[in-house]
């Protein structure tokens, strides 16, 4: 309990952060891969 | 000066993708040879049709189904600006420019690149279908740059 | 709030910016209209010369102007009130640069620089024309002077503490402006000036392109900059949320500085006359300029996760339903760094070394630079002047003029978006860009883009309408609405206590890298440009 409550306080929750961030970059990588592929 | 656990894991997956993209670039241009166009060679654009290749522009074979394309490109045309070729053909493009900048591109292929006075550029293609291509000027070149185009035929 | 004196200097350069917005963008319609063959020119115009003004007064007089009202706007708000000598610098900046901005146009307007805002010898234009851009480069000199001593005065008034973010950001981005435009100040005033007074007959073509573009991409970056300190700095407040942090923005920015100078060959991959190895060189340091981009991405998701999870939203994607939608200040900034994916990912694929022989030079690379300055970028600065002008004139934003606001936002957004879709997959079937026609003589490769130039013309008329909307809603805002107080929303850091690692606000270390990867980068391939230069080449014009 005392570990997850320290976790807590050191960092904030930031799992939307995250997902959204790697959506992100998908989305940038597959345009660049569909370029390449597509037209190299 | 901290840094949240999810932003480094973030930045290693984003640092690691674009040094993939970079080995991928990479070794297509400098394993496979087919890199951005960046001719050395330079040329008197006051006497380029003295100087060779240019004294003979058009197509020269030069191997089986393997040409040299020499093209003087001025505001606004291309010399020469019919070309038919093989299907099936490698080319060897040496382009140069005789006044202003202009770009070599041919639509709907990867054949691209700048013509700066002074300079020869190069590149090569493989034109495997056959169809009629068109060769245009993509640099602003004077009040006539739209009209400044060539032809390619693929046979 | 800000001192009455500074909010007129501001004011003055919104009052300039918008002007010119206001005749670019109906250049920019014409110009969608001629292509798309739906009109021809009047009065002798040509659709080159309409192209130049679009480009000087949109990409370089807008964009500058604007940046300087906000950046001395929040300057005054975070640091206290401009000192007389600073503010009179500030004016005498202001000064020269709409004197070389009246110049350049007139120059332009007589059909005396049909040369396109890139000015690519050895197309000559007038020598008034070269000398109106050093006015306009000179009179930003000045605005910088006015600012970077500011700053500087406030650190010594407050030894030990940290700058204001938004000083910071500003300094920094003057940093960058500054040691950009060596590049363009060498070539126009050692090259282009010369030559065009008949001073040298011959003009090295490869050297003013390099010197060109050493300024060209940083110049992006300076468009960038203070759309991203809104980002930062504003928009965490308007959520009603935190800076997600402090010392790693000013760090993102100060990696702008490292790495958005030495990558100028990305705009030359396709040329000839320099090596591929030093293009290649320049293209991994142009990667490395996209991490403090990805830096910014993280920071913004987790600056409005933290407010919606502050404001009791649970789960995954919770946070996002807590977002203000319906806010202007907040909408125009999201949709911006919407846009920036696209952008982004466009971004990578130009440098992509030879991958940018697929779009170089086509209308994608315009649909390109259309959706950074001309949508996250404008997008950013049109939310921005939507609380700012209130601010400065004393009134407010009230609900109904937000929402108005909103609906010019959302204009823009679809037009923007309806002509760089248009722009991107045109270009790459190979619509060239920067082109009054693409008839070809009927030639059938060329028949297959007349729909998508039709497309921008669509997109072109709703862009207009936007503007129209957006000057209309702005002179609302100086002059009949309600008096009051308009917030001018600073966040504070969720690190704001924390102290700064003190090597962040040491500029000497940072400038200093800079110049060692400018040197690197550049050295070599410049020297040899130089030294064993192509054949010069006289003057044309070819207008």
């Amino acid at each position: 309990m005392s570990r997850k409550k320290q976790s807590n306080h050191d960092e904030p929750k930031l799992y939307g952060t995250f997902i959204s961030v790697l959506i992100v970059g998908l989305l940038i990588t597959l345009m660049w891969v569909g370029i390449f592929v597509g037209f190299m | 000066m901290h840094v949240h656990k999810l932003e480094k894991v973030w930045l290693a997956i984003g640092f690691i993708t674009l040094v993939a993209f970079l080995t991928t670039v990479g070794i297509q241009a400098f394993a496979s040879g087919q890199g951005a166009p960046s001719g050395l060679t330079k040329v008197d654009p006051e006497n380029v049709e003295e100087t060779p290749p240019f004294d003979d522009p058009g197509l020269h074979q030069i191997g089986e189904n393997e040409y040299e394309l020499v093209m003087i490109l001025q505001s606004y045309g291309f010399t020469p600006n019919e070309v038919t070729i093989p299907e099936g053909a490698t080319v060897h493009f040496k382009i140069t420019s005789k006044d202003v900048v202009h770009g070599f591109e041919i639509a709907g292929t990867t054949v691209n690149m700048m013509a700066t006075p002074g300079h020869v550029n190069e590149t090569t293609y493989t034109f495997d279908e056959a169809g009629s291509f068109l060769i245009l000027c993509n640099e602003y070149c004077g009040t006539g740059h739209h009209l400044m185009s060539a032809e390619l035929e693929v046979e | 709030m800000v001192n009455r004196l500074d909010a007129r200097l501001s004011l003055y350069h919104f009052y300039a910016a918008f002007t010119a917005l206001l005749i670019g963008g109906l250049l920019g319609l014409l110009q969608t209209l001629v292509r798309s063959e739906s009109i021809t020119l009047p009065f002798k115009l040509n659709y080159y010369q309409i192209l130049t003004a679009h480009g000087v007064l949109l990409a370089l007089v807008f964009t500058t102007l604007f940046i300087f009202g906000f950046m001395y706007a929040g300057v005054s708000r975070t640091t206290g009130e401009l000192s007389s000598h600073r503010r009179k610098s500030a004016w005498i900046g202001f000064i020269l640069m709409t004197v070389g901005t009246v110049l350049g146009v007139v120059m332009i307007l007589m059909n005396k620089a049909t040369v396109l805002y890139t000015f690519y010898a050895p197309l000559q234009a007038s020598p008034l024309f070269y000398i109106a851009l050093a006015l306009l480069i000179v009179g930003t000199y000045f605005a910088s002077y006015a600012i970077i001593s500011q700053y500087n005065g406030w650190r010594k008034a407050n030894p030990g503490q940290k700058s204001p973010l938004f000083a910071f950001m500003a300094v920094a981005t003057l940093v960058l402006w500054i040691i950009a435009t060596l590049g363009v100040v060498a070539t126009v005033l050692f090259q282009f000036i010369p030559w065009s007074l008949g001073f040298q007959e011959e003009i090295n073509v490869t050297l003013s392109r390099t010197l060109f573009w050493y300024f060209g991409h940083p110049l992006v970056y300076f468009w960038l900059l203070p759309a991203y300190m809104a980002w930062y700095i504003v928009v965490p407040k308007v959520i009603g949320g935190k800076i997600f942090s402090d010392s790693l923005a000013r760090l993102s920015f100060l990696l702008f500085i490292l790495f958005s100078i030495p990558v100028g060959f990305h705009h030359q991959l396709t040329e000839p006359g320099i090596s591929e190895s030093w293009k290649f060189l320049q293209v991994i340091l142009t990667f490395a300029v996209i991490l403090p981009s990805l830096m910014t991405a993280f920071s913004m998701f987790a600056s409005f996760e933290i407010a919606g999870r502050e404001k009791g939203y649970k789960g995954i994607f919770g946070w996002f339903k807590g977002l203000p939608w319906s806010d202007v200040r907040f909408l125009s900034a999201f949709i911006g760094m919407a846009y920036f994916i696209p952008a982004g990912a466009g971004g990578i694929i130009n440098a992509s070394h030879q991958m940018n022989q697929v779009v170089h030079n086509t209308i994608w690379v315009t649909g390109h630079f259309h959706i950074t300055i001309g949508a996250t970028v404008i997008l950013t600065f049109f939310g921005i002047a939507y609380w700012l002008i209130p601010h400065l004139k004393g009134r407010v934003l009230t609900k109904r003029m937000n929402a108005l606001a909103n609906f010019q936002i959302i204009l823009w957004t679809i037009g923007m978006f309806i002509m760089s879709a248009a722009m991107h997959f045109s270009g790459l079937l190979g619509n060239p860009r920067r082109t009054q026609n693409t008839d070809y003589n009927g030639h059938e490769v060329a028949s297959q883009w007349g729909s998508y130039e039709t497309a921008m013309a669509v997109g072109g008329t709703l862009l207009l309408f936007s503007i129209f909307m957006f000057l209309v809603l702005i002179i609302r805002l100086a002059k009949t609405e309600p008096i009051g107080k308009e917030e001018f929303p600073i966040g504070t850091a969720l690190d704001e206590e924390e102290k700064l690692p003190k090597i962040l606000e040491n500029w000497k270390v940072w400038v200093g890298i800079a110049f060692v990867l400018i040197l690197v980068a550049y050295t070599i391939p410049v020297m040899d440009i130089i030294q064993d230069p192509a054949p010069g080449s006289p003057g044309y014009k070819f207008w």
